[in-house]
This record gives structure tokens, C-alpha cells and sequence, in this order.
């Protein structure tokens, strides 16, 4: 007999435990202090300081402002903490603060602290004075004035505000005229990298409003997109025969006059000569084969920068066959036997099958590779009476064949590849079928 | 989530301790085991091991047939140290809600899912950080696993356990166990 009590005990053990436990939701522990310590254990760090900033703390309420978290080690060695220290705002309505980068919410307040920590060690904090300053001047420069055709380059722009202090404030960027889109341009106005593909001299700028919604529009600065590039080699980084869906990543590379190379393929114009059988990411590079044949799409790909082009020959099939089938003139089903009367003909076709993964229905086998044949023959079959096309499968019988009931025969069909080998598909199997032909008198 | 299920803890726990006394279908059980947890944090893996005491019920028939609850209190067996650093689970309890086919024979494999709370204490310690460097969390939130019993020697209330349970998880840290102990049924 159990005891009631032990039971009676038991139960009321778990009860009490559901009870013991504090409440839902990740109790008093700081899990990123966790984290951060077991980084600190790999990097060394042993020391943290919030890294000087040019502007003091101050910040524009319509701007950002990157703050560093540098961590040294024993030996000196400094390491940014940025994105694994803990960053905090004493108030959080007036920005957010994410990896050390501080974005105003576009209010003024005051009193404003960062405060940054790292595994346990001291707290590092740093006052933010907010500015309404009214923006009153933007001067654009560029550290060379010139860049090669082809790449990117990064400009800088120096602001002015009415208390004679200077922002990161947000500011669009563009050529002065719009006839120099063809040399380059900046493919996102907000960030001032501009992307060249043509040779030329351009003028940039750079605008902000001001508190009053007036456009404050930068000097033009001229600036050199270098003639330098030399050659142009476009590669790929899989096969150049692709089949039906298969995806590849194209490169362009240049070579310039310094004998440096870059990979320009962001900058370069990608083309496909048959955009049906095979597309062009022009950003990314990637090439899909959409549509192929059975015998293969030749698909030339450009890529041309600065008037310099490099072309790749691509051949697009169709996927990888999983099955062949012998199939009926006029039809799409798959036959154990065929017949044909004497002075008759019959044209038996080839259907292919695809693995489900290239979503692509069956369909008739339309390429030119393939070899049809007669063995087996029962008494009476005469080969010279009897016309088999090995390439289409034709069977032309004579009416001269003589024949007392019927005659059978097996007719096989096989798919080719390139060296006349019998293909295997997609299951490890040779793509051949055979069936029974039956002549009638 | 978490709240709605501790109240239906508490609400079975209530039950059950009224089923004991009313002498209701219930089959009570304790378990000892050592557990192999891994503590991940900052792509580092730490194994400290634990000692987990076990008591638990479960509905033997009715409505709540297959139900059961499970607490669980554990002590350290050993710390691990990762360049430098030593980490240690201090203390550990949880309360689970278990969920087992209330088909299940008593010479079959037991297999029963179990939801639940969970609170991890850990205690690290980096030297090269000096005072800074030595400190205890405690990290509670919805644990979750599985456990997996079969029976010693047939005939007798002694079963061998192994489960795997998920204690903590958030963006910085992960705290899993994988025990195996010996239950007795009473």
C-alpha cells in the first residue's frame, strides 16, 4: 500500500515549485554582460573608453553621430567594441543608439547621456548636447579629385550651421547636370558614393534644407573620372553550360593602366543577346537560365564598361532528364507496343520525363541525338523490306514484305550526349526504352 | 505565454495536491541525474555539469490521463573554463507540465514532452577583469525538452532517464541539458 502521505508530500513539492520560481520573463540576469565577458575572456580586453569625438558630443536633432567604444588589452592592443558592448540612452524620446551610432528623434531636450558597458567593467558615459542650428552652407570635397572609370568613389561634405558649428546632418547628393547620368551616378542620393561607368569630367553636389525648407545647394565640384581601364575580362564562376533554372554569378574584372585590377561588376553593363533563354542581374552579377532546348541555346553575354566589352558564351539545355518513354505518334502515353502494316509506316516518338525539383512538365524529346533500333525479329522479318530512320525512329515497311500472320519485333530507343554515349538521368539510370513492333499483314 | 502556462501549472498542481489526498488516479516519481549542459555565449561553448533532483505526478487516468508536472532542483557537479574564464551554474529549478501518450504501456519506451519555467543561476569569473570580472545572473523564462524512460529490470520500479531540455535562450545566451539518471516510480 502506497503511502498517501509520501504522495500527499510529492505533490505538493511540485506545487510549491511552481510558486517558488519568480516570475516570467528572463529574471535579473543580464545576458549580454554574459556574453560580453566570454568575448572579453577571447579578446584580451581589460580596459574600456569611450574614443574622442571631433564635435564634442554635440549633435544636429535632424543628424547622427558615430560613437566608439575602444577596449586595450595588456599589451596596449585596442580593439572597437562597437557592436558588442551594451548601449544605453538616459532618454530615450530624444534618439535611439544602435552598434555606437546615435540618431537624433529630431526634438530638442537636454541632459541627454550615452552610457556604453562591456563586460562588468566600469560604465563609460558621455553627455549629447542637442543643436536646432539652421544649416547654412554645404562644401563638397574629394581627397584625390579623381577616381578610375569603373569604380566607386567617396565624397565628403563639410557643413555649416548658424552657431558656426559643423553636423552630420542629412544631405542628397548628385551630379550638377543631368547629361552627366550617362558617366556615372549615385545609386543611393542619400550616401555620397558615387558609381562611374564612363570616362569624363563630372560636377558634384550636395543639398540639404534648412529649419525654413529652403534647399541649400553645395558648390559644384569638378571632379576627373579617369580613361584608365584597359581590359575587361567577364568570367563565371560555374559552368558555361547551364541548364534549365541553374543560376551562376558572373564577374567582370578590369585591369587598369597601373596594373591594378578591381572587380567592376557593379559598374559594368551586363546584356544577355537572348534575355528569354537566359537573364542578367545587372546589380548582382547572377545569370538564370530560364528557357533551354534539348540540343543547347547558344546566349552571349556582354558586359561593357567605359566602351571596353567582354563577352561570354553561355549554353542553355534543358534539366537534367530523369526518364525516356517510347510514345505513340499522337500521343503522350507511354506504349508497351506499336504496329504497322505491310506498306505502312509509323513514327514513334520519345517523351521525357524531368525530377520534380526542375518543375518542368513532360514533353515530347525534340533533340537530334538519339538512336532508334530493330532486334529480336521473329521468322520471316526481312531486314531489306524494313526501313528504320536510326535518328527519328520512321519505320517504312514495304508492301513487298511478305507476311503470313505477323512478324514482331523489339524496336529501342536510346538519348546520346555529346560523345555518343547513352545519357544517364537524373536517377542513375540510362535514358533507353524498348517495346514490342508488331508488322501486320 | 510563460504566465498562462505557470497558472496552468499552479491549476494542476492544485489538482494533483487534492488528488493525493483524495487517493486519485496518480502515479508519483523521483529521479536523480547529472546533466551535461552547454552555455552558449559569444560563440563559446561552456559545459559545467549538474546534479538535478526530479519529483514528479502524472494523471493515470480520467480526463487528465497522460498529464503529469515535474519540479526539478539542481546543484552544481563541476564548473568549465574557456580561456580564462570560468563558468558555473550555481542553482537551478524548474516546474514542467509533462505530456505522455496516456497509451503507453509500462514495459513500453516512455517518450513525454515537457513545457515549463526554468531559472538558470550563473556564476562567471574572468581574473584579468579583477572584481569586475566575477558575477551571478539568474536567467528564468519558458524551458521546454523532451525525456525519454524505459524500464531497468522488468518488474521493477526502476527506469532509466535521458532528456533534453532548452532552460534559457535569448540573443545572447543559450542554455540546453542533456541528463540521464535513474527514476523510481512509486
Amino acid at each position: 500500500m502506497r503511502s498517501k502521505g509520501i504522495h500527499f508530500s510529492l505533490a505538493l513539492l511540485v506545487s510549491m515549485g511552481a510558486f517558488g520560481l519568480s516570475g516570467c520573463g528572463g529574471g535579473d540576469g543580464d545576458s549580454a554582460r554574459v556574453a560580453q565577458t566570454v568575448d572579453a575572456s577571447k579578446n584580451g580586453v581589460t580596459n574600456i573608453a569611450l574614443a574622442d569625438t571631433s564635435t564634442d558630443g554635440y549633435v544636429h536633432i535632424n543628424g547622427k553621430l558615430q560613437f566608439n567604444l575602444i577596449g586595450t588589452d595588456n599589451t596596449g592592443k585596442e580593439i572597437n567594441l562597437n557592436n558588442k558592448a551594451t548601449w544605453t540612452l538616459s532618454d530615450k524620446s530624444l534618439g535611439s543608439v544602435k552598434n555606437g551610432l546615435f540618431t537624433a528623434a529630431g526634438k530638442m531636450g537636454t541632459g541627454l547621456v550615452l552610457s556604453a558597458s562591456y563586460a562588468g567593467l566600469p560604465t563609460q558615459t558621455q553627455d549629447i548636447v542637442l543643436s536646432d542650428a539652421n544649416l547654412t552652407e554645404i562644401v563638397v570635397s574629394h581627397p584625390t579629385g579623381v577616381v578610375d572609370v569603373c569604380k566607386n568613389t567617396t565624397f565628403v561634405a563639410t557643413t555649416t550651421f548658424s552657431d558656426g558649428k559643423s553636423y552630420d546632418y542629412p544631405l542628397t547628393w548628385a551630379l550638377a547636370d543631368s547629361a552627366s547620368a550617362e558617366f556615372a551616378s549615385f545609386a543611393d542620393e542619400t550616401k555620397p558614393e558615387l558609381s562611374t561607368k564612363k570616362s569624363s569630367v563630372v560636377k558634384v553636389v550636395a543639398r540639404g534644407k534648412d529649419t525654413a525648407d529652403k534647399i541649400i545647394t553645395s558648390n559644384e565640384l569638378p571632379f576627373t573620372i579617369d580613361n584608365s581601364l584597359t581590359k575587361l575580362t567577364l568570367k563565371s564562376n560555374k559552368s558555361l553550360e547551364m541548364r534549365q533554372g541553374q543560376t551562376a554569378t558572373l564577374t567582370a574584372t578590369g585591369d587598369y593602366k597601373n596594373s591594378a585590377s578591381a572587380d567592376i561588376t557593379k559598374n559594368a553593363s551586363l546584356t544577355s543577346s537572348n534575355p528569354a533563354a537566359l537573364t542578367v542581374n545587372t546589380t548582382t552579377g547572377v545569370i538564370t537560365a530560364e528557357s533551354g532546348s534539348f540540343n543547347g541555346t547558344d546566349v552571349t553575354v556582354t558586359a561593357t564598361c567605359d566602351g571596353i566589352p567582354s563577352t561570354l558564351s553561355i549554353k542553355v539545355t534543358k534539366p537534367e532528364i530523369q526518364k525516356m518513354e517510347i510514345v505513340a505518334k499522337d500521343s503522350t502515353t507511354a506504349t508497351e507496343s506499336l504496329s504497322v502494316s505491310v506498306g505502312g509506316n509509323v513514327e514513334p516518338r520519345i517523351k521525357v520525363t524531368y525530377p520534380s525539383s526542375a518543375a518542368t512538365d513532360p514533353e515530347i524529346y525534340s533533340g537530334t541525338n538519339t538512336l532508334w533500333e530493330i532486334s529480336n525479329t521473329s521468322t520471316g522479318y526481312d531486314s531489306s523490306k524494313v526501313t528504320l530512320d536510326s535518328k527519328t525512329g520512321k519505320i517504312t515497311i514495304s508492301s513487298s514484305l511478305i507476311v503470313d500472320t505477323s512478324i514482331t519485333a523489339t524496336l529501342s530507343a536510346k538519348l546520346l550526349d555529346s560523345d555518343n554515349k547513352v545519357m544517364t538521368g537524373s536517377d542513375g539510370t540510362e535514358l533507353r526504352d524498348t517495346i514490342q513492333l508488331t508488322i501486320n499483314r | 505565454m510563460c504566465k498562462r502556462l505557470a497558472l496552468v501549472i499552479s491549476a494542476l498542481s492544485g489538482l494533483a495536491s487534492l488528488g493525493a489526498q483524495a487517493d486519485s488516479p496518480l502515479a508519483f516519481h523521483v529521479s536523480g541525474q547529472g546533466v551535461y549542459t552547454q552555455v552558449k555565449a559569444a560563440s563559446e561553448k561552456l559545459s559545467p555539469s549538474l546534479f538535478q533532483l526530479k519529483a514528479g505526478i502524472e494523471f493515470t487516468d480520467g480526463m487528465l490521463d497522460g498529464i503529469g508536472l515535474q519540479g526539478m532542483v539542481a546543484a552544481p557537479m563541476s564548473d568549465d573554463k574557456a580561456n580564462e574564464l570560468t563558468l558555473e551554474i550555481a542553482q537551478q529549478s524548474g516546474i514542467y507540465l509533462t505530456l505522455t501518450n496516456p497509451d503507453t504501456q509500462p514495459e513500453d519506451l516512455k517518450v513525454s514532452i515537457l513545457l515549463g519555467y526554468a531559472s538558470t543561476e550563473i556564476e562567471t569569473n574572468l581574473p584579468s577583469l579583477g572584481e569586475n570580472g566575477r558575477n551571478k545572473d539568474t536567467f528564468s523564462d519558458f524551458s521546454y525538452g523532451i525525456t525519454l524512460q524505459d524500464r531497468v529490470i522488468e518488474g521493477k520500479p526502476f527506469y532509466w532517464t535521458l532528456d533534453y531540455l532548452r532552460y534559457y535562450n535569448d540573443d545572447n545566451l543559450r542554455v540546453d541539458g542533456l541528463g540521464l539518471g535513474v527514476t523510481y516510480a512509486f
